[in-house]
């Protein structure tokens, strides 16, 4: 007789699971083994046993919930997310144009102006003057097909799904005209470019277009009923725009009316008769508004030598080796300067607050008004060095931070709810999905850099590094929700892990001296947590 | 009749069912009703691949139990849910335990029941799909992506678990 067969191999062969060529074995050792033969029939009720046990109705079986939201509302979900990404687009397109590449130029421009060598400026010129024309028309039309692609796509999904549900075509007809609700990605654009000549607009010409203007000499004498972006080696303006003016040169004279918003940066930026009626920001390293001229809102002012004679209606705030004032002033004068000059014909409404290197630093002349109190804020840098726990306005922000995730983290879930079953498993696993979280946080911009350099790829850089602008925040709301769920495993609903996961993340971001790598940290995690969530989705939808 | 009365119908008859097989694979302290939910949730969304001419039980418990592994995968702490296949084989058979044939009365039932419960994982799913089921060796173990053999030995070692606790807490249930 052979020996008996192992315990693993007669409770297969008992559940009937043994491959064909180790049964004939078994079965022709049960046929001669009485014990065995005993066992397998033990183990077979055995597991009638435990089919019995298991059919008995032991948990509490809860009463039928009503016909659960996932019938209409999962489609209305689709149909918010649908919307949601198209408003995204078109935000995003928006943002990033007016201003992500709006200040990348400005400060380029700012940066080279203030170092101005005549071959530098050449280049810069050139470059910015390629970036706002290629990229401008590139980002148009790349968002142009993405928003008509999305629309299409969505119109298409929605009629498919709404009329098997037997939607009157009215309604669906509805429906699809909500999206186009949705504002139109941008007015008309004029692009003009004349590299080594003179663009000029003349007294009796009028443009209804957001203009942007690119020559070795721009001059705007007629009007503007748009927006101007200006670039060239000498900007002057003389006319009307009543949008906003942004103009980088190395001279920017101005001396007609601007409806909107100044921001320039130049070599030396001068308001002559001028009559801007929304803030001005100018960078430049020499900044004069004269006798004649008027900021109507706030005037921010960064160079070597500000010079202010006329009149600025709200605030001045300076950064400048010297700032002079002599004009008027409707609020307050804030100055980072090395020396302050308030002249005879100066008058401050509001207080003069500066930080300078020392309280001398500050020279009124007889006749010069300040209404307000003159306060001195010691040097420079001094500034910023409280501790910002003592203050009652950090933990408010810190709150209103936290309630922002946390309707954010609703949403999201609402919209995802695949996200919910996200974890940071222990080991391995979790350094995994740091390192993942790194991976993402250093590919994404670097790619984006390197498509951005082609030109081509330049709308595409743009949409990916908001996207990885948008994903760094949404990061450690998922991580905050994970965390939440982990130490809540028993709750139901999502609401209290959510809320606590958040704080904790938060207070962990703000620990003293720390605080900063574990954001770091977190954010790796949660970057992670997100990308492995995206990857598996892009796995089971090809799967499937 | 529209997909969602058709498909109404068929939450009302299976609700229970398919919240039996959820609470019995995900044990202790998991949430049945949520898995359950997302289990109609994701057959509602398929819906159109479903044959009507199979079972449907069998078309939406198969949905249920790999939404069920995929939970524990994912808030399981290990990397691997069923551990090594070697590592079960290496662990002694306990043969002094007597196999379960009866069970003396109800309480004795309800204990089992509640064993099973707190089953680890990687013992609990084989064992839930296997002998409640009714589901193949073979199907299980392409379902949990392992091989047959790591599927018997789970099943003999949730076995042995069980005949074990079962002698060591008769009265421990009450
Ligand atoms: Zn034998």
């Amino acid at each position: 007789m052979t020996a008996h067969p192992d315990t693993l191999t007669m409770s297969m062969y008992a559940d009937g699971a043994l491959p064909p060529e180790a049964v004939a074995a078994v079965e022709k050792h049960v046929g001669t083994c009485s014990t065995c033969r005993e066992q397998v029939t033990l183990l077979r009720r055995e597991v009638d046993l435990l089919n019995e046990t298991l059919r008995r109705t032991a948990v509490a079986e809860p009463d039928l919930p009503a016909l659960p939201r996932f019938s209409a509302p999962a489609s209305f979900r689709d149909f918010a997310l649908a919307n949601l990404t198209i408003g995204l687009v078109f935000w995003l397109g928006q943002f990033l144009w007016k201003t992500l590449l709006g200040e990348l130029a400005v400060d380029i421009a700012s940066r080279f102006a203030s170092i101005y060598v005549p071959d530098t400026y050449q280049l810069v010129n050139a470059f910015v003057m390629q970036l706002l024309e290629k990229g401008t028309a590139m980002f148009y039309s790349y968002l142009n097909v993405v928003v008509l692609g999305l629309l299409v796509i969505g119109s298409l999904l929605a009629i498919l799904k709404y009329r098997k549900n037997g939607l009157p075509p009215a309604a669906c007809i509805g429906l699809l005209a909500l999206p186009l609700l949705a504002p139109t990605p941008a007015d008309a654009l004029e692009f003009w470019r004349e590299p080594t000549g003179t663009i000029t607009i003349a007294a009796h010409e009028a443009y209804d277009d957001t203009m942007i203007l690119a020559a070795e000499m721009v001059r705007i004498e007629g009007n503007v009923t748009g927006d101007v972006i200006a670039t060239g080696r000498s900007i002057e303006v003389s006319g009307n725009i009543s949008g906003n003016l942004i103009a980088f040169g190395d001279t920017v004279r101005i001396s007609g009316k601007v409806g909107g918003a100044t921001i320039s940066a130049a070599s030396s930026l001068m308001l002559e008769h001028a009559d801007g009626a929304g803030d001005l920001w100018g960078a430049a390293k020499f900044i004069s508004i004269n006798r004649d001229s008027i900021v109507g809102g706030n005037a921010t002012l960064a160079g070597d030598s500000v010079m202010v004679e006329g009149k600025v209606a709200r605030d001045l705030t300076g950064f400048a080796d010297t700032i002079d004032v002599r004009g008027e002033l409707g609020r307050t004068l804030r100055a980072w300067a090395g020396a302050i000059r308030l002249g005879n014909d100066a008058h401050v409404h509001g207080n003069v607050t500066y930080h300078a290197a020392s309280r001398d630093s500050l020279k009124q002349a007889g006749s010069a008004r300040i209404d307000g109190e003159v306060i001195y804020e010691g040097q420079a840098e001094d500034f910023g060095h409280e501790n910002r726990y003592t203050t009652a306005r950090f933990y408010l922000w810190q709150l209103a931070r936290l309630g922002a995730a946390f309707l954010v983290g609703l949403a999201l879930f609402w919209l995802v709810p695949g996200l919910q079953s996200l974890s940071i498993a222990a080991g391995m696993d979790s350094l995994r999905t740091a390192g993942l979280g790194l991976l993402v946080l250093i590919a994404v911009p670097i790619i984006a850099l390197l498509t951005a350099f082609t030109l081509v790829g330049l709308p595409l850089a743009l949409i990916a590094v908001a996207a990885w602008i948008l994903a760094l925040y949404l990061a450690k709301i998922v991580l905050g929700a994970t965390v939440g769920r982990m130490l809540l495993a028993d709750r139901e609903g999502i609401m209290l892990p959510l809320l606590i996961g958040l704080a904790i993340v938060l207070v962990a971001g703000n620990l003293p001296w720390i605080g900063g790598i574990v954001g770091f940290v977190l954010t790796l995690v949660g970057l992670g947590l997100l990308a492995q969530y995206l990857w598996k989705a892009v796995n089971t939808s090809r799967a499937a | 009749m529209s997909r969602k009365s058709a498909f109404g119908v068929l939450y009302t008859d299976y609700y229970r069912r398919v919240y039996g097989l959820c609470r019995r694979l995900l044990g202790a302290g998991q949430l049945a009703e949520d898995a359950t939910q997302e289990t109609f949730m994701r057959a509602y969304r398929s819906f159109h691949k479903f044959e009507p001419t199979q079972p449907f039980w069998q078309w939406i418990a198969a949905i249920a139990s790999n939404h069920c592994v995929d939970l524990l995968r994912g808030r399981h702490r290990d990397a691997q849910l069923f551990g090594q296949e070697q590592a079960e084989l290496d662990v002694a058979d306990d043969t002094q335990l007597p196999i379960l044939t009866h069970l003396e009365n109800t309480e004795a039932a309800d204990r089992l029941n509640a064993l099973v419960a707190e089953l680890p994982d990687r013992y609990r799913i084989p064992l839930v799909l296997a002998y409640y089921q009714g589901i193949s060796y073979d199907d299980i173990a392409s379902q949990l992506g392992i091989t047959r053999t790591h599927v018997g030995v789970l099943l003999l070692r949730a076995k042995e678990k069980l005949r074990g606790a079962l002698i060591a807490t008769p009265e421990a249930g009450k």
